[in-house]
């Protein structure tokens, strides 16, 4: 047989094994990635990555909102002022959900750390959390602003008190604490609708207003020690 | 046509060692003509991928035969043995190897290295019936040697 | 490739962890020796920037510690992580490639190729908590690796893997340590007998060694003992 087969050619031209191959591969990859992601893409990344229980509480609750003014006979923001405290504590519970797991060491060393997993987290969650407290308040057509304003308080004290103990209490148990404490405020929240109802007379709106003032600076402060803190460790 | 690095990077390696007998040359010279390949702006001008990648290929080589003249290394041509496949082999080689450099890289560059038959025609200028006369001619040479 | 550590240093109340280290990392694969509460582990969270330092810089290339583009080279497995509970072996690497900046196409290619590579494939869509110690253990050097990282920080990488994962993994390294800095400490000196490059060793928070794995003639565990003297008790838990 004279012919030269594939097999023979390819033994005469065979050469030695590149040796930096993978190397190269592995530069080319590095490269490649230089880019990264978009802060939308991030943003929507961080919205797969939350856990479908935060979302189906949203949902309910706004759904418990609609129903039970649908079958009230006037328009009554009552209901959202006992959720709130629940609906705040999901979103910081959700947010810090890298401490509870025991994955903040490495969520810290990658380039989108953990200070923007948290960030984009509350951002999210937080804002959803508004807008449908926005929404719900909608339907009570007067007063408004005054029940914004009920609302807001419990849960910028919900907020400010639930990041305050996730980053005291570290592990599992923190998510109990915040649940005790969100349970605290609707105690709180209770007496004032049936015992001491007058808060709710229009010479208290100033306190009110003050209080909320305060909460949402004790807020703020924790929310910026917390993402201060998620960078590195003392 | 888009090309995978990854399995062109060793065919590219092998046409460089073919050129320049030298390992560590024909490794560093397929990374750099790689390296200008991604920096191609080719897609939107014509030609092909793999045409681009053999031209700077060929290129980057004969810039280096042009720096200082390389050594020829011998083809091994002793058989270890005698048996019949041995001697075959051998024969092979010397057939091969007598061959003139651009019959040797063509046979390397269609049979070994698969590349398409219409891009390796417009590579070499000619028509794809002329390329198959050209691999037929030298096949038939081969085999009469043999 | 440069990793300049200059006066780094540790101090708690009462203990100086890391205690005035000044280094410079290439090139090469590096093994930090050391007994328990040498300073290891506290100085490779400081080179992760997870512990900032009392005092002292890191950076690559002119790059400082904490920032973005020092992150994207660098690639970490802790001695011990957590991980989300529902999470698979695939979503978590996925997860760990979408934060350190992969796109999703490639992040799904280098998933898969990690997972054969870390002989994780059929356990892929387990979730992580059905997975054994080795398990995690090599699910964890996969996510270090996944973004092709200049910086490689690996600590005790192969506790739970067994003889013949231990190999697979120490082929695995000594080729990233063609192109990248690689530093892992570990208490098992024959690791890094075989496949490291440079030996550092640390006692007590000092750097107490440093030089090319070549130029120790003699046998290692010999030298080991020899370097940290005759203070056994600390080093009962080093395996030789």
């Amino acid at each position: 047989m004279n012919r030269i087969d594939k097999k023979e050619l390819n033994q005469f031209f065979a050469a030695p094994m590149p040796e930096r191959k993978q190397a190269f591969m592995r530069q080319i990859a590095r490269t490649k990635r230089g880019r990264g992601r978009s802060f939308c893409s991030m943003l929507s990344l961080q919205c797969r990555y939350i856990s479908p229980k935060v979302w189906l509480f949203s949902i309910a609750f706004f759904g418990f909102v609609l129903v039970s003014n649908y079958f009230a006979a006037s328009a009554s923001w009552i209901p959202v002022f006992a959720m709130v405290p629940f609906l705040v504590m999901l979103t910081v519970t959700e947010s810090m959900r890298s401490y509870r797991n025991g994955m903040e060491e490495l969520e810290m060393t990658t380039r989108y750390s953990l200070k923007t997993v948290i960030y984009m987290r509350l951002l999210v969650l937080g804002g959803g959390n508004l807008l449908l407290l926005l929404v719900s308040v909608f339907f009570v057509r007067e007063h408004f602003f005054s029940c914004l304003l009920y609302m807001l308080t419990p849960y910028f004290l919900t907020a400010a008190g639930n990041l305050w103990i996730v980053r005291t209490f570290a592990g599992r148990e923190s998510n109990y604490i915040c649940l005790g404490f969100a349970a605290l405020v609707v105690c709180a929240e209770y007496q004032i609708l049936v015992r001491w109802n007058y808060f709710f007379e229009e010479r208290y709106l100033g306190a009110w207003l003050l209080a909320l003032v305060i909460f949402i600076l004790l807020c703020a402060r924790e929310g910026q020690t917390i993402l201060k803190q998620s960078l590195a460790l003392a | 046509m888009k090309v995978d690095i990854a399995e062109q990077y060793d065919k590219i390696y092998r046409y460089c060692y073919f050129k320049l007998h030298n390992a560590h040359l024909a490794e560093d010279i397929t990374q750099e003509t790689f390296l200008r390949f991604l920096e191609w702006d080719g897609y939107r001008e014509a030609g092909k991928p793999l045409a681009f990648l053999y031209t700077v290929a060929r290129n980057l080589c004969i810039d280096e035969y042009r720096k200082k003249p390389l050594e020829e290394l011998p083809d091994e041509l002793e058989a270890e043995d005698f048996s019949e496949q041995a001697l075959r082999r051998v024969c092979v080689q010397q057939t091969l190897a007598e061959l003139p450099k651009e019959e040797q890289e063509l046979m390397l560059l269609a049979y070994v290295n698969e590349v398409p038959k219409q891009i390796l025609a417009d590579m070499l200028g000619v028509s794809r019936y002329q390329l198959y006369r050209r691999l037929k001619e030298v096949r038939e040479k081969c085999e009469k040697k043999l | 490739m440069d990793l300049v550590i200059d006066r780094l240093t540790k101090q708690y109340k009462n203990k100086i962890a890391v205690d005035r280290i000044s280094l410079r990392f290439t090139q090469g694969i590096y093994g930090l020796l050391g007994a328990n509460g040498a300073g290891k582990t506290t100085l490779m969270r400081m080179l992760c920037g997870i512990l900032n330092p009392t005092s002292g810089t890191i950076a690559f290339d002119g790059i400082d510690v904490a920032t973005e583009e020092y992150r994207s080279e660098l690639g970490y497995l802790p001695q011990d992580f957590g991980y989300y509970p529902d999470f698979t072996g695939k979503d978590f690497l996925m997860y760990m490639a979408a934060l350190k900046g992969i796109g999703k196409r490639e992040a799904a290619r280098k998933t898969e190729e990690l997972l054969e590579t870390v002989s994780l494939k059929d356990a892929a869509k387990k979730k992580i908590k059905t997975y054994s110690g080795g398990m995690k253990q090599r699910l964890g050097i996969a996510q270090a690796i996944i973004n092709d990282p200049k910086i490689l920080i690996l600590d005790e990488p192969t506790a739970g893997l067994d003889p013949k994962e231990r190999v697979r993994f120490r082929n695995m390294i000594a080729e990233l340590g063609k192109d990248s800095i690689v530093i892992l400490s570990t208490h098992i000196v024959s690791d890094v007998e075989h496949i490291a490059d440079y030996i550092l060793m640390m006692n007590q928070g000092k750097l107490t060694f440093q030089g090319k794995r070549e130029d120790i003639t003699e046998d290692m565990e010999a030298f080991y003992l020899r370097e940290f003297g005759e203070d056994e008790d600390v080093h009962k838990d080093v395996i030789m």
